[in-house]
């Protein structure tokens, strides 16, 4: 089976989440190959999972002054700043008869991919159950997955640098909260590729692309129009509503 | 609305996040309302409302060993799976909601550890 490889791109929260579907959609249809897709934010957004309360877990004020898109995911988990300049965001979707039935282990196949990329770079990383890689000691990657009409869509970040002070902003915790202290806790949970010393983005990437693709039949692509087209509709008719993003 | 609110955040074993709100109704015997929240992961994801359904009609003196079996035989027999969260989780916060709305009504006068955010009264130290 040949794969379709979208190389890294950036959009808006919006479109982000609606080419997932898109793509998902495609994929259920059979219409376009299994795909592996990667991009950026822009602008910066907070991500939220499917069943958590947008109110609960994001500062939308915040988010309404710093010109910081909000969206609800299709995927559970927790709450994601992704950070323009801060992250490299994956898509991997494909039929769900490729991976294992059991979710855990598709999530430790792929997962194992980005262990692997972070291998190519000399880091020893290791996959921790449920959706989490950690460095360190410390996560490094935070990953979430769906299973709609046969197609398996898992996504996920590898953190490239970290704003705690901004992520904090926009996240829901209590102002006092957000003291020297409460910082450097997190930071000794949650590391990225910068403090491991891999300083250039584009070599994470470069290990990411031949990490996903090791062993792969692959074909570098584009979307199809009509992917572009549903994917345009999804962003304005449900990424973009409160009815959406504000449904719990 | 009824008096007998209550919304708490439980952490389930494994890390993952658990919020629940739920409404008695006016008589303060059976639930009206119950809304579940978290980063935790349910596969199908819709099947939460599912799973709100069953404690809807449950009895708020029942065990949690019987509520966690209720919520385990349905999710069982429609193929739900639930990941980072638990049927005694949900029973647990299930129980812990029911008590708080009702000491609620036992008290008859504010919490003073209780603050209302959005219609919903939410206790201070569980916003982290």
């Amino acid at each position: 089976m040949k794969w379709r490889v979208i190389q890294f791109e950036s959009h808006d929260a919006f479109m982000n989440m609606a080419l997932d579907e898109a793509c998902s959609e495609a994929v259920a249809a059979g219409i376009v190959q299994p795909t592996i897709r990667f991009y950026g934010w822009t602008p910066s957004a907070v991500s939220i999972g499917y069943h958590q309360s947008i109110t609960d877990e994001v500062n939308l004020e915040e988010c309404r002054n710093s010109g910081i898109d909000v969206v609800r995911r299709r995927t559970g988990g927790g709450a994601v700043f992704h950070d323009t300049e801060g992250e490299i965001t994956y898509s991997v979707i494909a039929p769900e008869i490729f991976f294992a039935k059991d979710i855990i282990a598709s999530y430790k196949t792929i997962c194992g991919w980005i262990v692997d990329a972070l291998a190519l770079m000399n880091l020893k990383a290791e996959f921790k159950p449920i959706n989490d890689i950690i460095l360190d000691g410390k996560k490094v990657s935070g990953n979430a997955q769906t299973r709609r009409q046969g197609v398996l869509l898992q996504h996920g970040t590898l953190l490239f640098d970290l704003d705690v002070r901004k992520m904090f902003l926009v996240l829901k915790v209590s102002k006092e909260k957000i003291s020297d202290k409460m910082i450097a806790s997190v930071e000794e949970r949650v590391t990225s590729l910068k403090r491991a010393g891999i300083a250039d983005k584009n070599i994470a990437y470069k290990a990411m692309l031949d990490a996903f693709t090791f062993g792969k039949t692959i074909e570098f692509g584009s979307w199809s129009e009509r992917e572009l087209i549903r994917a345009k509709e999804l962003s304005e008719k449900k990424y973009k509503t409160t009815e959406w993003n504000f449904q719990r | 609305m009824s008096e007998y609110r209550s919304k708490i955040t439980a952490k389930v074993e494994g890390g993952k996040l658990l919020r629940m709100e739920l409404e008695l109704s006016e008589s303060g015997e059976r639930v009206k309302s119950v809304k579940i929240t978290g980063d935790f992961f349910i596969h199908p994801e819709d099947s939460l409302q599912i799973i709100e359904k069953t404690l809807l009609v449950t009895g708020i003196g029942d065990e949690p060993e019987k509520i966690a079996a209720n919520i385990s035989e349905i999710t069982n027999s429609q193929g739900i799976q639930m990941i980072g969260i638990t049927p005694q989780a949900l029973a647990g916060a299930f129980l812990e909601c029911v008590k708080k709305a009702k000491e609620g009504e036992v008290l008859g006068k504010p919490d003073p550890n209780v603050k209302a955010q959005g219609g919903i009264n939410v206790p201070e130290g569980e916003k982290s």
